[in-house]
């Protein structure tokens, strides 16, 4: 269980965690997720006892990390941004002294370094210098000494960032592997990554929490949420006054003229009875029908520009 | 902030309270390692090698 | 605790020698001690079996030598962010601190160590006082660790090795220069324990009071004193860092 109360940081004048309460309990996987400078990092770092925090309160498994850092630390597994590590060491050396430091040796230490470079398959590349790593691998060395104690906690910062595709998946899928009774937090901007991988998501922008729900409840609050595409193989006149007049429909984008249409519902309400009544009344010719999942970057960016005011793009 | 001052201060001060108490208890306490007090000029070898250099 | 010391001494020792960066920084050392001691200290000129010629130099070696050393304690981890990795381990600042100190000095003990074809040198020629250059020996050890103290400060308060170098050749040499008779004469107003005070917070003096051959208990209180304290202040600026 990891208790966060009120936590505040300040650089001097500028506040980049303001506030900031949550729990997340084991078997979760929380997402934190906003815009570059939101504070997700500097809330890592105050998690992981890298930096004190001017305010508020860190409990995790019962361990107060302000008071006991070294305690929480040792049952903490954390990926920094960046994914930095000793660079003149080989891959082998490197998580030979992570294993050190988190108290394993002889047999125990090897048995638990194999695990992990299996886990996240280093094997090729054991022997290597860190710093003749791509990218991909740095960041699969950084996990595998994240994950070398088995941690109850894991906290990774924007573990996929800057990774290819097939990367990106990999990684993914080794956090959804992860045991059930562990607490994971993850760090991203990448809104794909939330409804992937993540069991709840916390939109967090100028060190602010905005919202607290699992991806499908967030999707909810789009305005896309259960919006229905139509497209028509042909041009019909009076398609668009038609299909505003339908009840329950709070909007209708034209995408196409006379062709296309987007259908908005009033608070997320199923259309789809409605449209095939009309689309069967009419006659019309239809080319495509569809129901839209909500959209969080939709949500992402309405919760995020309402709370802080003139902000450029996202 | 004031406090992480304080700190530093209070290193130097008991440096310096250090070195002044260890200066007046422990003047005496020595560990004498020298063999000789005689100056060792080098053996009568030293016609075997020449310094660089030196003339002859 | 002990344990965790250890790990972080290996560690350091390992990225050392991963590159030839250690070897050639060695190999310049003894070069240099040679060069100082053989020519500058006209060691055959003087036609004595003691090593004074050579151990003269130590202070001014160490000048340059222990800096570049210390600069590469903490402020390229501050600059590549490894810090982040090494201050979220289970490894408490202290910890840490004395870990890449006793690493550093270790380094800085197996160079002095590699100098024992001076010490060679000298036995053969002629009846040397080997207490005395033992004496020298650990002078010149607690000599170089307290230079290396002042400079794993040094780094931690910047990211830029080459300022850390700057900054810990500074402070290294106004602690050197202070038992020198220019400084000194500087104080002909102050009384006489005054003078002695700052004479004694010299690496010069009592370098070169251990290298007579005895060993003053003063002396060492002073070195360990030294390294106690600039270890200190590493940690402080450390917490100060955390808390910034």
């Amino acid at each position: 269980m990891i208790r966060v109360d009120t936590l505040t940081k300040q650089f001097g004048e500028f506040t980049a965690v303001n506030q900031l309460s949550f729990t997340v309990a084991p078997g979760e996987v929380l997402g934190f997720l906003g815009p570059n400078g939101a504070g997700k990092s500097t809330t890592m770092k105050m998690l992981t006892g890298f930096l004190q925090p001017s305010a508020g309160q860190i409990t995790i498994e019962g361990i107060n990390v302000l008071t006991d850092a070294q305690q929480a630390q040792a049952i903490i597994g954390y990926l920094p941004e960046g994914a930095p590590a000793y660079g003149e060491m080989t891959v082998a050396a490197f998580l030979g002294f992570i294993a050190d430091v988190r108290g394993y040796r002889g047999s125990e230490k090897q048995q638990r370094i194999d695990t992990v470079v299996a886990q996240v398959e280093l094997q090729a590349v054991l022997h290597k210098r860190i710093e003749t790593l791509s990218k991909g691998f740095t960041r699969r060395v950084g996990l595998a000494q994240a994950l070398i104690h088995d941690p109850k906690v894991l906290i990774l910062d924007e573990p996929t960032d800057g990774l290819d595709p097939n990367q990106k998946h990999q990684v993914r899928e080794l956090i959804k592997g992860l045991a059930a009774d562990k607490i994971v937090i993850i760090s991203t901007h990448i809104l794909e990554e939330v409804s992937a991988v993540c069991s709840r998501a916390l939109i967090i922008a100028d060190g602010r929490l905005l919202l607290d729900g699992k991806p499908h409840e967030l999707e909810a609050q789009s305005r896309y949420h259960n919006a229905i595409l139509i497209e028509l193989e042909s041009e019909q006149e009076d398609a668009l006054d038609t299909l505003r007049s339908l009840e329950g429909v709070a909007s209708v984008d034209e995408l196409e003229e006379n062709r296309c249409f987007m259908l908005f519902p009033q608070g997320g309400k199923l259309l789809m009875r409605e449209v095939v009544r009309v689309l069967d009344e009419k006659q019309w010719p239809v080319e495509n029908l569809h129901v839209e999942k909500g959209r969080l970057d939709d949500v992402f960016r309405q919760v995020t520009h309402e709370a802080s005011a003139p902000v450029a793009a996202v | 902030m004031k406090n992480s001052v304080i700190k530093v201060f209070a290193a130097f001060i008991g440096f310096v309270l250090v070195m002044a108490i260890s200066g007046s208890l422990f003047s005496g306490l020595r560990l004498d390692l020298t063999e000789q007090k005689n100056l060792h000029p080098f053996r009568r070898h030293q016609t075997h090698f020449e310094p660089v250099g030196s003339t002859g | 605790m002990n344990s965790m010391i250890n790990s972080v001494i290996k560690r350091e020792l390992y990225s050392y020698f991963a590159t030839p960066v250690a070897y050639v920084f060695i190999l310049m050392f003894l070069v240099l001690a040679g060069v100082f001691t053989f020519y500058l200290g006209h060691f055959y000129e003087r036609g004595q079996a003691d090593l004074a010629a050579f151990f003269n130099f130590h202070p001014w070696l160490y000048l340059f030598f222990m800096p570049a050393i210390a600069m590469g304690l903490w402020s390229p981890e501050r600059q590549l962010g490894t810090i982040e990795l090494l201050m979220t381990l289970p490894i408490s600042q202290w910890q840490a601190v004395v870990g890449k100190f006793v690493a550093a000095w270790l380094f800085a003990g197996l160079a002095l160590v590699m100098t024992f074809p001076i010490w060679l040198t000298v036995a053969y020629l002629g009846d040397p006082d080997n207490g005395v250059i033992l004496a020298g020996y650990v002078g010149s050890w607690l000599m170089a660790g307290s230079f290396l103290a002042i400079g794993s400060c040094m780094s931690v308060l910047t990211k830029n090795q080459i300022i850390a170098f700057i900054l810990t050749v500074v402070v290294c040499f106004i602690f050197m220069v202070s038992g020198v008779p220019m400084v000194l004469d500087a104080f002909t107003w102050a009384p006489q324990w005054l003078i002695d005070f700052v004479a004694g917070l010299s690496f010069l003096t009592r370098f070169e009071a251990i290298s007579r051959g005895v060993i003053d208990l003063r002396d060492l209180v002073y070195f360990a004193a030294m390294i106690g304290l600039w270890l200190y202040l590493t940690q402080w600026a450390l917490q100060r860092s955390k808390h910034q």
